[in-house]
């Protein structure tokens, strides 16, 4: 996707040569720009319409607004997401690898804005390259800086490792973890910028929203939204993954069609050898390939048609591999990485998952089929967080997307797929 | 049970005079006194843990005061519109 | 004859709080697993076992109020409220007054559960399964009529209820739910 916009947050040094190093990175972008006043930087940003990446797309300005307006006296805490627990994504872990520095500056500018004296960097604890990158990039800014005053330099940077699991990137299961070491999500409100860190206003963050802030910081609202082929500006990283299970980080220009992704870098995967698109991860949803590829990644209009840019991961199923398979694989995987707090997640999940994986297996009980429908509507919004929701969510795409497949493995036929492997070694996404 | 009924827009702001149970789902453990107290808004899913899919009527307080009391995890409050 | 009464009165209403404690006792456990059956509900067991147990401390009262009263025992006031420091069968007597305390802890933090927040609240009512023991022991010690017949048999409807109860909560340890909830891998506990 040739675009002289192109790249943005990874701009800057070959890739190969791994993080960019403080020096370089100040010589290429300038010290940290101060911003004045705080407010001054959420009037840029929210007029920058710059989106939340970690998954919800909360406009990242009005966040900052709704943290400062409650730190007035008290202080604030920002806490740096970078947990990355959707197992297909692989943006932020690119991210703190690379370009540390753009995620610090962001992380600075966000304690300035906000007034926190405390940043809170959360990184996965498996992403053990990410994490050291990190590091030694928090180390190479104290020495650069040492005796400087500039922004942000007051607030105290941590590193907290999050435990392995899909839910501890959860909002609040980061600030839980950081507060009692147990990333298990809470019940809110209160939600996190009311009372979270320390039960101060914590502001949560993903890394790529604190990235574009760096550069927004530096170049203006205007410059973000000179990108983007339709109603919603910008850029953004998508992970994709293709029919080898690969992960594949692209900076996108937002309104990019899903099949323009599909042929980007090296994967070049065609309309013909796909089946269907799981967007947005374990979290999202199956959509027929056909009816999708000319679907343009721009949260607006996706939103008008009831589907989500999520964390952008798009995941592209091969015309080879069994969808129902596939789904039941993700749905057991779901079930596990409950947080095991509420019944209807624990028991729900569970209860899809087997139900999902006897279909798969072509050993449906003559129940399962209307069960699963059923289950889908007890369980969806009765956790304390979205995690049964999402699970829900992508099991209905499925039964929509792949009806006619679900009912030929519930009938006892196999399937157009019939390749006879056992579940347990089905193809394609990869499950953790 | 064919269809589920849909909890009340959980955590929509209530008009004066509305009356809601609301169930912490984190500290219920399935116990299932609040279904049997007021059978008339709460169901059991299949695993035995409350949907709670109307309002409180206000005749129903009392019993609902009762159900918050015995619940022994102490997982319902009542929260009435102002 | 009026020493009598409270003679009377005191061992009467020690033995009802006793028996009383025990159905609390048994009707926790039943409530913990869950019972029911068509016609009994759970919210049943639930409040019969709040109810009891307050039954149970009506008597208790009674039980102290008349053997401190009663000048036969020469117990003062210090043997009710200081464990082991009654001239008549001290440790006996002792065992009852700490039972005593761990009860009326059980019994305070219940009333003002909301106020107290449910983990002190379940960590101060496990104290219930030593205030039990305790308090059968000064039962079948303190009191005078040990080797009567009878009271041997009101010692067994103490016991046996409560071990088969407790046995059956061991056996099925279905108590919570949280059982099978902790069954499944929680990958989010960190530290």
């Amino acid at each position: 996707m040739a675009s002289p916009t192109l790249p943005r947050l990874f701009a800057g040094p070959s890739l190969r040569g791994g993080a960019e190093p403080y020096a370089a990175h100040v010589e290429r972008l300038g010290r940290l720009p101060s911003i004045g006043s705080g407010a001054a930087l959420i009037r840029e940003l929210e007029a920058s319409g710059l989106l939340g990446r970690g998954g919800a797309g909360f406009p990242v300005g009005r966040k900052w607004r709704s943290v400062a307006e409650r730190a007035f006296g008290p202080g604030a805490v920002v806490l740096v997401n970078g947990a990355e627990g959707e197992p297909l994504s692989h943006k932020d872990r690119a991210l703190l690898l690379l370009r540390p520095h753009l995620v610090l500056d962001g992380a600075e500018l966000a304690a300035e804005a906000v007034g926190a004296d405390e940043i809170i960097l959360y990184v996965g604890e498996r992403h053990a390259a990410a994490a050291r990158a990190i590091e030694v990039a928090v180390a190479e800014r104290a020495r650069a800086e040492r005796g400087r005053r500039h922004a942000g330099a007051r607030a105290g940077i941590r590193l907290l490792l999050a435990p392995h699991g899909y839910v501890s990137g959860e909002e609040s299961a980061a600030v839980h973890f950081a507060n009692e070491a147990d990333a298990r999500p809470t019940l809110t409100p209160p939600r996190p910028y009311e009372r979270g860190v320390g039960g101060l206003p914590t502001l949560v963050q993903n890394v790529e929203s604190l990235a574009y802030v760096a550069l927004i910081a530096r170049h203006g609202a205007s410059w973000y939204r000179e990108p983007g082929r339709g109603e919603t500006r910008g850029t953004t990283l998508v992970t994709v993954t293709g029919p080898d299970g690969r992960p594949l980080v692209h900076e996108i220009e937002l309104g990019t069609t899903i099949g323009e992704v599909a042929g980007l870098g090296e994967l070049r995967i065609t309309q013909d050898e796909t089946q269907a698109v799981l967007l947005g991860g374990y979290f999202g949803r199956w959509l027929d390939a056909g009816a999708t590829w000319d679907t343009a990644l721009d949260p607006a209009s996706m939103r008008a048609s009831g589907q989500s840019i999520g964390a952008g991961v798009v995941s592209f199923l091969s015309a080879q591999t069994c969808p129902v398979v596939a789904t039941a694989r993700i749905a057991e995987y779901m079930a596990r990485q409950s947080a095991a707090q509420c019944g209807p997640c624990v028991f729900g999940l569970r209860s899809i998952a087997e139900a999902m994986i006897r279909i798969a297996r072509v050993e449906a009980r003559h129940d399962d089929l209307a069960n699963l429908e059923r289950w889908a509507a007890q369980v969806r919004n009765r956790g304390a967080c979205r995690h049964p929701d999402g699970a829900v969510g992508l099991l209905t795409s499925a039964l929509e997307t792949f009806g006619a497949e679900v009912v030929a493995h519930e009938r006892g036929r196999r399937c157009s797929f019939a390749d006879g492997r056992s579940i347990v070694s089905a193809p394609l996404l990869q499950v953790a | 049970m064919a269809t589920v009924q849909v909890p009340p827009a959980h955590g929509r702001p209530l008009a004066p005079g509305e009356i809601r149970l609301e169930v912490d789902r984190i500290a219920c453990d399935g116990f299932g006194m609040c279904a049997e107290l007021l059978p008339e808004i709460v169901e059991l899913d299949d695993w035995g843990y409350p949907i709670v899919h109307s309002l409180v009527p206000r005749q129903l307080l009392p019993m609902a005061r009762r159900a918050v009391d015995v619940c022994p995890v102490l997982a319902l409050r009542i929260r009435q519109g102002r | 004859m009026t020493t009598q009464i409270l003679w009377f009165a005191t061992r009467g209403a020690g033995i009802v709080s006793m028996l009383l404690f025990t159905a609390v006792v048994v009707l926790g456990v039943i409530t913990t697993m869950r019972w029911q059956t068509e016609r009994w509900p759970r919210f049943l067991t639930a409040e019969l076992h709040r109810t009891v147990s307050l039954l149970s401390v009506v008597f208790l009262v009674v039980h102290i109020l008349t053997a401190i009263l009663d000048p036969f025992t020469n117990l003062g006031l210090a043997a009710a409220l200081v464990p082991f420091a009654s001239s008549y069968r001290p440790l006996w007597v002792g065992l009852g007054v700490v039972s005593v305390y761990l009860g009326v802890a059980v019994v305070v933090t219940s009333l003002l559960r909301e106020r107290v927040g449910l983990r002190l609240w379940r960590a101060i009512h496990w104290l219930a399964y030593a205030s039990w023991p305790l308090a059968l022991l000064h039962t079948i010690g303190a009191g005078s009529d040990a080797t009567a017949t009878w009271m041997l048999v009101v010692d067994a409807a103490c016991i046996v209820p409560v071990a088969l109860a407790v046995a059956w909560r061991l056996i099925y340890a279905r108590g919570s739910n949280r059982t099978a909830l902790a069954s499944v891998a929680t990958p989010g506990r960190g530290g």
